[in-house]
């Protein structure tokens, strides 16, 4: 046979045609069931941003292989929050109007949650954040009974500090908060735990982002002479004002949550200065199978351990959890017969089960119970879970966790 | 409450020393190519992770990091305006200004391309503030201050006594008579531009040193920086010293009256009262 210079090129137009195809089938399919990963990759959140965004590739590819739930294959349409609400927004109408997304999974910070959740219900479809402002888990954020949240609330944070402060025997704790709905949200939870103790809270500071300095802020706080601060904050204005707190040389302490207070935050500060600050967290589901899964599929992706992100666990939690709900509901479920299953795959009562797959072929059986990565993951009536919280220390340079809290 | 007083002022005496230096850049490109790059924010950034790089690498001292980082940014900021802003200046400052905040925003995403989103401290001891009377005062914070002073004292000799500078102030005041005096319009745009980058990159190192760096934090000092260059008389070098002094004292000394989340709007409220009551700055416009 012998082409023609034309036939050549035409030939050549249709293989480079044809390498398009999988792609344009997949999406163009009616079947696929279209998820949007809308990660802070950018931002305060920046460095859980990523992981959380592979970790929801990865668990969607775990869906797939295993033959795909309610037998439909996901598909990821990823975007970033930029962790600012207003880029969050725009992402999220993107996601929903022009790739048709089905669920939005991964949302980070509240101020953006707060500012997805309306669009969301709006389009009828859920949205799983790892936030923890209060006002997530009730009308008029949460009246379609949508919005399901992997992370402790704030005010079980708060609660959890003041514990902690209660244990560590400190008698005249202050408050330092992010100007934002989980930074306030912190310091109030504590402020009410801590005062229903029979507690007083010295001073409290609502800082603005993005200062290139707190010292005034600081002044103010350690001029009513507290032994403990107490912060609702990030990672960015953490390394900031504990500089500026060590120069000033007061022997204060700090209970700081976790995102802040992380592996990054003694790497720019050096163990020096972050000498015995308490770093509190809600813990994964560490010992626990579902975690293995995760933690190899992290490692895989990022080249790190995977108890470096607890939301890149959440978000691991999220696309199986809600694989499961659409394998429970059946071929073809719309969004409101999915979310009614949520709990029945995620809540005690049925036989456990740490992955999709072992979810999917338990599932006919009976009911499931699904023990997650990132906490043994039972919502209750709000779509909120209890994870379990533990104190770390940070000591020489290392973050060792050293006694759990149970609420 | 004078202690707390005297406090703020001296903080915000040293925060002001910091956001003179791009201050200072973002002015110089004002008074010669009359439009406002809000690129400068990233070229800060950049200057402050060369310096980062260089110190963590080789462990460079101070002075050298901020000379390398000079260059740096000022070599980045030459070729970023070559390559875009520099062929948009015929449709106006407006559309400049537009993309250079665009600019802006690609090299930030660049910076963070290369380096991640993680907080990086420079690998210098932090030391315990001196205690004077009963005011604290950082010795970083009064390391910055001197090498502040120094780099506008070097800036004020160029800009006074070399050719270069001249010419540069000649341009500025009055751009078609020195064409016309035979000085090479491109050749000073070009100069002026490494000379604002490179001092942005500088105020980027300088920042660092005090906190920490991640791509936001040009960002960070963006509004005082232009609030300051506004309130001093946008193009005018001792102006934007001025304004970068009274917004970081109005900044702290705030904090005595108002909760600190109103901290940041004393930088929009400054632009605004300048721009009504007197548009052309405390200093007008003249370069030097």
């Amino acid at each position: 046979m012998k082409l023609t210079r034309r036939q050549t090129l035409a030939s050549l137009g249709l293989a480079a045609g044809a390498g398009l195809l999988p792609r344009l089938a997949l999406s163009q399919d009616a079947g696929a069931f279209r998820i949007g990963a809308l990660n802070p990759v950018t931002g305060a959140g920046g460095p859980y941003g990523t992981g959380m965004q592979k970790m929801i590739l990865a668990a969607a590819e775990a869906v797939n292989a295993a033959g795909g739930a309610g037998g439909r294959m996901l598909e990821i349409f990823a975007e970033d929050t930029q962790t600012q609400p207003q880029a969050a927004v725009l992402a999220a109408k993107k996601l929903i109007d022009v790739n048709k997304v089905q669920a939005i999974l991964g949302t980070w910070s509240s101020g953006v949650s707060l500012a997805v959740i309306p669009l969301t219900n709006e389009a009828g479809i859920p949205l799983f954040h790892c936030s923890g402002a209060p006002a997530l888990s009730v009308p008029p954020a949460n009246e379609k009974k949508l919005g399901y949240r992997f992370q402790a609330t704030n005010d079980r944070f708060g609660r959890a500090f003041a514990e902690i402060a209660k244990k560590e025997g400190f008698k005249r704790p202050a408050t330092m908060a992010f100007n934002n709905a989980s930074g306030i949200g912190n310091t109030e939870g504590f402020t009410r735990a801590w005062t229903a103790m029979g507690g007083e809270v010295v001073a409290s500071v609502v800082y603005e982002p993005a200062q290139p300095s707190y010292r005034a802020e600081l002044q103010k706080i350690l001029d009513a002479k507290p032994d403990v601060i107490v912060t609702g904050s990030y990672l960015a204005d953490t390394t900031i004002i504990l500089r500026e707190w060590y120069q000033t040389g007061e022997e204060t302490k700090w209970i700081i949550p976790a995102w802040a207070a992380n592996p990054e935050l003694v790497k720019a500060l050096g163990p020096a200065v972050v000498e015995g600050i308490i770093s509190v967290d809600s813990i994964s589901n560490e010992g626990s199978p579902a975690f293995a899964a995760y933690d190899a599929a992290y490692q895989k992706a990022i080249g790190k351990s995977g108890l470096g992100n607890v939301y890149a666990a959440m978000a691991w939690d999220m696309v199986t959890v809600l694989a499961l709900a659409m394998e429970a509901a059946g071929p073809g479920a719309d969004a409101s017969a999915i979310n009614a299953k949520m709990r029945d795959v995620a809540n005690p009562d049925g036989t456990k089960v740490s992955s999709f797959a072992e979810g999917k072929a338990a599932l006919k059986n009976g009911k499931i119970n699904y023990e997650g990565a990132s906490s043994i993951l039972d919502f209750d009536e709000f779509g909120d879970v209890t994870p379990d919280f533990a104190a770390s220390f940070i000591r020489n340079g290392e973050i060792k966790r050293e006694y759990q809290v149970k609420l | 409450m004078l202690v707390d007083l005297a406090q703020n002022l001296l903080n915000g005496l040293m925060t002001g020393m910091l956001i003179a230096i791009p201050a200072i850049g973002f002015s110089a490109i004002y008074a010669v190519l009359r439009y406002p790059n809000f690129a400068i924010a990233a070229y800060a950034t950049i200057g402050a992770f060369a310096g980062w790089w260089l110190n963590a690498t080789f462990g460079l001292g101070i002075v050298w990091i901020i000379l390398i980082a000079f260059c740096v940014s000022g070599l980045v900021g030459v070729a970023a305006e070559q390559v875009t802003l520099a062929r948009l200046r015929p449709a106006g400052a407006l559309t400049v200004a537009i993309a250079s905040i665009a600019l802006n925003l690609m090299l930030e995403n660049a910076v963070r391309f290369l380096f991640g989103n993680d907080l990086r401290g420079f690998d210098l001891p932090i030391q315990p503030d001196w205690r004077i009377l009963a005011l604290r005062i950082g010795p970083q914070q009064v390391q910055n201050m001197l090498l502040s002073l120094a780099i506008m004292a070097a800036l004020f000799l160029f800009l006074r006594y070399s050719p270069f500078g001249k010419a540069m102030r000649a341009v500025a005041d009055n751009a078609d008579l020195a064409r016309l005096k035979g000085i090479n319009p491109t050749r000073i745009a070009v100069a002026t531009i490494f000379m604002g980058a490179g001092l942005a990159g500088v105020g980027g190192v300088l920042l660092g040193l005090d906190t920490s760096i991640d791509p936001m934090t040009g960002a960070r000092i963006l509004l005082s920086v232009f609030a300051a260059a506004v309130l001093g008389g946008l193009g005018s070098i001792p102006g934007a010293v001025v304004g970068a002094l009274l917004i970081g004292m109005a900044e702290e000394v705030s904090l005595l009256a108002f909760p600190a989340t109103y901290k940041t709007a004393i930088g929009f409220v400054a632009i605004l009262l300048m721009l009504t009551l007197r548009p052309r700055g405390l200093l007008g416009e003249r370069a030097l």
